[in-house]
This record gives structure tokens, C-alpha cells and sequence, in this order.
């Protein structure tokens, strides 16, 4: 594990430790009351969902075009990332739309495509630990297709009439609200981050096991 | 020459099926019992559920065509001529296009027994503007038959390909289907708001040019022998 | 791969806007989306302020708050605990198979 594996843990706990008091020092959401600091895990675990498929999806096409099995490796971890943080987004929110709301979900464009995203990653895991040897470039193939899907999550708010909150929500926060999001955000980052790199460590851990077992074997 | 490895791949492919007709008369008997199926569960005292038919109509496409796709594949790795189409001295894009066509092709058969049985049987005026439904179906089996050869294809040596094809397919079609289910919902309105129609249609037609192009540009990288 | 790549990207680019779905314009003319939203729920009429609700018909916040973070905690935890658990596994195969390996028990 790289030297700044360790220190980054321990000011990731830090700030996971600190955030909760900043949280609860944030100021009440006038319509939505106390419900409304789920805000503050939603909207960075979406981000990450995000962000982990976008990296999944590079990664997969950097692999399917060069063949190197760093990229593989890279893809599996964040595809991993996206199904946690995915079902993280997907549970906090209804908890959250069930007060705001009166409904635990609605058919609208930004959740089912959040959903319909999710599952491509669960299958993308799926074939990975079925498909047998070659699984990795097709499912890479399958990351690429289902990261064409996430630009079109974000968006989809602002050109639809839905019932979730659209895009221009975040940059016009007030301070007061603005802190502890972006920090629960970078805190969320540098867990993205960390989980990254442990979970790509035991895909290389792993390559090196093979690798053993086939010079045993020769 | 792409144009002729094309043909050459869609008249090979439509020329085994003419000779057997074993996908042809499976998939299309699975899609009638489909259709049947859903009758059976949901039409009840000869009332069928509002507006189901349009839903009904593109699982049963998606169903069939799901196993079209797999027995299509399973044939060309029974007979081996999978490698040799590989290794053919033909663009691989070209090979992807020639069975794409194959697939639409047998899909459109299927569409055309389909699409009277569910409106017979679920009452819905599905034959009342054929021109609009067919293109709505049509772009949504390119769509649909774009993600799926490609899958198809690239399972063809994968362990478990069976269960993992439509595992794969489901997801990144979903919008597809989503698409041409409202686009025919709001052909089936008694007054078609054209405005609603052109919406969920050109959606189709974005999501047909985005995937074939995205499965042109990854074929060749995928496909291993 | 790049030159493929831009091919690919500007294909897209290129033909998306004759399929005629543009989502920009959705922005100035408002006919399209008012004709796609009749067909879409109203949530903004049935969105009642929490304040303007009776009493019994308010959900306590409470629970849901703390289930959501209780949710967030115990997920990251169990997702760490499993990479800690794979890791710790491969490494005592890693470690065994070069023990034996030094004994030349392989090959």
C-alpha cells in the first residue's frame, strides 16, 4: 500500500467523526424540517455513484483498446464502488422522499435511470464472477454502454419535469447549508478514494497469486 | 465492400434460417405463448387491463427476442463459423452490421404475428395507424437488436451465457423499451398527441444512433475467438 | 484508438440532432414539455408543505433520519469489512504458496 494510504485513513475517520456535529449545526430546511440533513449523505453518495461509474467506464474502454490488466483491475474496483454507493443513494433517498415527498419512490426519469444504472453495474459484477475466463473484455464492453447512461442521469432533471430537486439546487446553497455539504462531499471523496485503492490492491494481490501459481505449475 | 460483407453475412444467415426454420418457429411459438400468458393472468371476465397492450406488446418483443438472439449465437459456436467469420478478410463493423440485419430481420417476422395476436386479444387499436407502429417498432428493435447482437456476440464463449445474455441485455435496453412502450401508448389514445409521439420516437431514434455506434466502435475489440 | 474515438464521439454528435430529440429545446419553447408532462404526474399540485399537513397525517423525521445514517454507516462498513476480509485471504494464500514455493513442495 502506498505511504499515503495510512494518514489518509486516519483524517477520513477524522472528518467522518467531525461531520456529524457540523451536520447537526446546519440550519433547518424550511418546508422538509429535520428529514431534510439526509441531504447531506444523498447527494455526495450520488456524486460518487457517479463518479465511480464514470471511472469504471474509462477504465473499461482504456482497457478494451490497450488490453492492460491495470485498467481491468481499476474497472472491477470502481464497478464494486458503484453498487455500494449506489445502494447507499438509492435507500437514503426514499427514506427522504417518504417525508418530503409522501411517496418512497416515483417512476420518474432521474430515479429509474439511477436504478436501471445501478443494475448494469450489479450485472457488470455478476459477469465478472460467471462469465469465466474472458469475462473481463466483455465486461468491459458493458461498463462502456452503461456509462453512456450517466450523463444522461444528471441531466435528466433539468429537462424533465420530475419531482426531484434539478441541478441548480447546489450551486445556489447559502453558506450555512454550502459547509457541510462540501465537506461531507470531500469526506465521501477521499472514502471513494481510499476504497478505490484497497479494492484494486486485491485485485493486484490477486494477479500476483495467479501469476504464482502459474510459474509454480510450470 | 462493407456494404457486400454485409449482404453476404445477412444472406447466409437468412438463408440457413429459410432451410431450418428452427429459430423462426421457436421464438415465434415462445412469443405467443408469451402473449398468451400475459392473457391469461391479466384479462379478467374478457376486460383486459387498460392500456396493458402496449407494455404487453414490447415484453413479449423483448422475451423473444432475448432468445433469438441466443439461439442465433449458439449456432454459429455449435457449427464453429463464428472463427471463420473472424478470420474472414472482411471488416469486423461489417460482420456486426450483416448479423445485426439478421437479427431485425427475424425480429420484424416475429413483430408481424405479434402485433394482431396482442390486439385481438388485449382490444387495443394497434392496427389503427400501421405506418406509425411500424416505425415505432422498428426503431425500437434496431435498438434493442443493436445492445443484443453485440452482447450476444460477445458471450458466445462466456461460461453460464445463457443466463448472463439477458442479465446484461435488460439494463442497457430498459430505455429502449420504456421509449417504444410510451411512444405506442400515445398511438393508441383515441386522438394521437403528436407532439408526445415525435418526443418519445426521436428519443428511440437517439438511443438506436448512440448504441449502434458504440457497438460498431467496440466490436472489433470485443469479439475473441 | 483516438482517431476511432473521435470518430465515434463526433458521429454522435453529428447525428443525435437529426433524430430530432434535442434536449435544448427544451428550454425557450415550453409546448414540447408541457405536452410530455401532461402525460407525466403533477407532483407539484399534490406537493402539500409539511407545515400545511394535519398532525396525524405528519411522519415522524426522526426514524427515517436515523435510519438513512445508520443505513450509510453499517453499508461502508460491511463493503470495508469484505475488502479487509478478501484481502486478508489472498494474502494468506499468497503467503502459504511461497512458503511452499521456497520448500520446492510445487513444480
Amino acid at each position: 500500500m502506498p505511504t499515503w494510504f495510512t494518514p489518509a485513513t486516519a483524517l477520513c475517520g477524522l472528518m467522518f467523526a467531525v461531520s456529524p456535529f457540523l451536520i447537526a449545526n446546519a440550519p433547518y430546511e424550511s418546508t422538509m424540517g429535520l428529514v431534510q440533513k439526509i441531504f447531506y449523505v444523498h447527494l455526495p453518495s450520488a456524486w460518487m455513484f457517479l463518479i465511480a461509474a464514470i471511472v469504471c467506464g474509462v477504465a473499461s474502454v482504456r482497457f478494451l483498446f490497450r488490453g492492460d490488466a491495470r485498467h481491468d483491475r481499476l474497472a472491477w474496483a470502481a464497478a464494486e464502488l458503484v453498487v455500494l454507493f449506489g445502494i447507499v443513494t438509492l435507500v437514503t433517498g426514499p427514506l427522504w422522499a417518504r417525508k418530503a415527498w409522501g411517496v418512497w419512490w416515483q417512476w420518474d426519469v432521474r430515479l429509474t435511470a439511477s436504478l436501471i444504472g445501478w443494475m448494469v453495474s450489479v450485472a457488470y459484477l455478476l459477469l465478472r464472477k460467471y462469465g469465466g475466463p474472458g469475462s473481463d473484455k466483455l465486461a468491459a464492453g458493458l461498463a462502456l454502454f452503461g456509462m453512456a447512461n450517466v450523463p444522461f442521469i444528471y441531466i435528466s432533471v433539468n429537462y424533465w419535469r420530475t419531482i426531484h430537486p434539478t441541478t441548480s439546487v447546489v450551486p445556489t446553497l447559502p453558506t450555512s447549508f454550502g459547509l457541510p455539504l462540501w465537506f461531507s462531499t470531500v469526506t465521501f471523496l477521499l472514502l471513494f478514494v481510499l476504497l478505490l485503492r484497497a479494492r484494486v490492491r486485491l485485485e493486484e494481490q490477486r494477479a500476483q497469486l495467479d501469476s504464482l501459481y502459474l510459474s509454480a505449475d510450470a | 465492400m462493407f456494404a457486400r460483407v454485409v449482404w453476404l453475412v445477412l444472406r447466409k444467415d437468412l438463408m440457413v434460417e429459410v432451410r431450418s426454420l428452427e429459430i423462426a418457429y421457436t421464438t415465434l411459438f415462445f412469443a405467443v405463448s408469451c402473449v398468451l400468458v400475459f392473457a391469461f393472468a391479466l384479462v379478467q371476465e374478457g376486460q383486459p387491463p387498460v392500456d396493458g397492450a402496449a407494455g404487453i406488446l414490447w415484453i413479449s418483443i423483448a422475451f423473444a427476442g432475448t432468445l433469438a438472439l441466443g439461439r442465433a449465437f449458439e449456432r454459429e459456436r455449435q457449427s464453429e463459423t463464428l472463427r471463420a467469420l473472424l478470420l474472414a478478410p472482411a471488416a469486423r463493423p461489417a460482420v456486426y452490421v450483416g448479423k445485426l440485419l439478421g437479427i431485425i430481420t427475424l425480429l420484424v417476422a416475429g413483430e408481424i404475428v405479434l402485433v394482431p395476436l396482442v390486439a385481438l386479444l388485449f382490444q387495443a387499436p394497434l392496427l389503427s395507424r400501421p405506418i406509425w407502429l411500424a416505425v415505432i417498432l422498428l426503431s425500437g428493435t434496431i435498438g434493442f437488436s443493436a445492445v443484443g447482437t453485440l452482447f450476444a456476440a460477445m458471450l458466445v464463449r462466456a461460461r453460464s451465457r445463457d443466463v448472463l445474455l439477458p442479465v446484461l441485455l435488460y439494463p442497457i435496453t430498459v430505455p429502449v423499451i420504456i421509449a417504444g412502450v410510451r411512444a405506442t401508448a400515445a398511438l393508441l389514445q383515441p386522438d394521437v398527441d403528436a407532439e408526445i409521439l415525435r418526443f418519445w420516437l426521436s428519443l428511440l431514434v437517439c438511443f438506436d444512433i448512440v448504441f449502434v455506434t458504440l457497438a460498431l466502435w467496440t466490436f472489433e475489440s470485443l469479439m475473441t475467438d | 484508438m483516438t482517431k476511432r474515438t473521435c470518430v465515434a464521439v463526433s458521429l454522435i454528435w453529428i447525428l443525435s440532432p437529426s433524430s430530432g430529440f434535442n434536449p435544448g429545446e427544451f428550454g425557450p419553447d415550453w409546448a414540447v414539455p408541457v405536452a410530455v408532462y401532461a402525460q407525466q404526474p403533477e407532483p407539484v399540485d399534490e406537493f402539500v408543505p409539511i407545515d400545511e399537513l394535519p398532525p396525524q397525517d405528519q411522519l415522524p423525521a426522526a426514524p427515517l433520519l436515523i435510519a438513512a445514517y445508520a443505513f450509510v454507516v453499517l453499508a461502508l462498513f460491511a463493503y470495508l469489512l469484505s475488502v479487509a476480509r478478501r484481502l486478508g485471504r489472498v494474502q494468506r494464500d499468497l503467503e502459504r504458496l511461497q512458503a511452499e514455493l521456497k520448500r520446492g513442495g510445487l513444480g
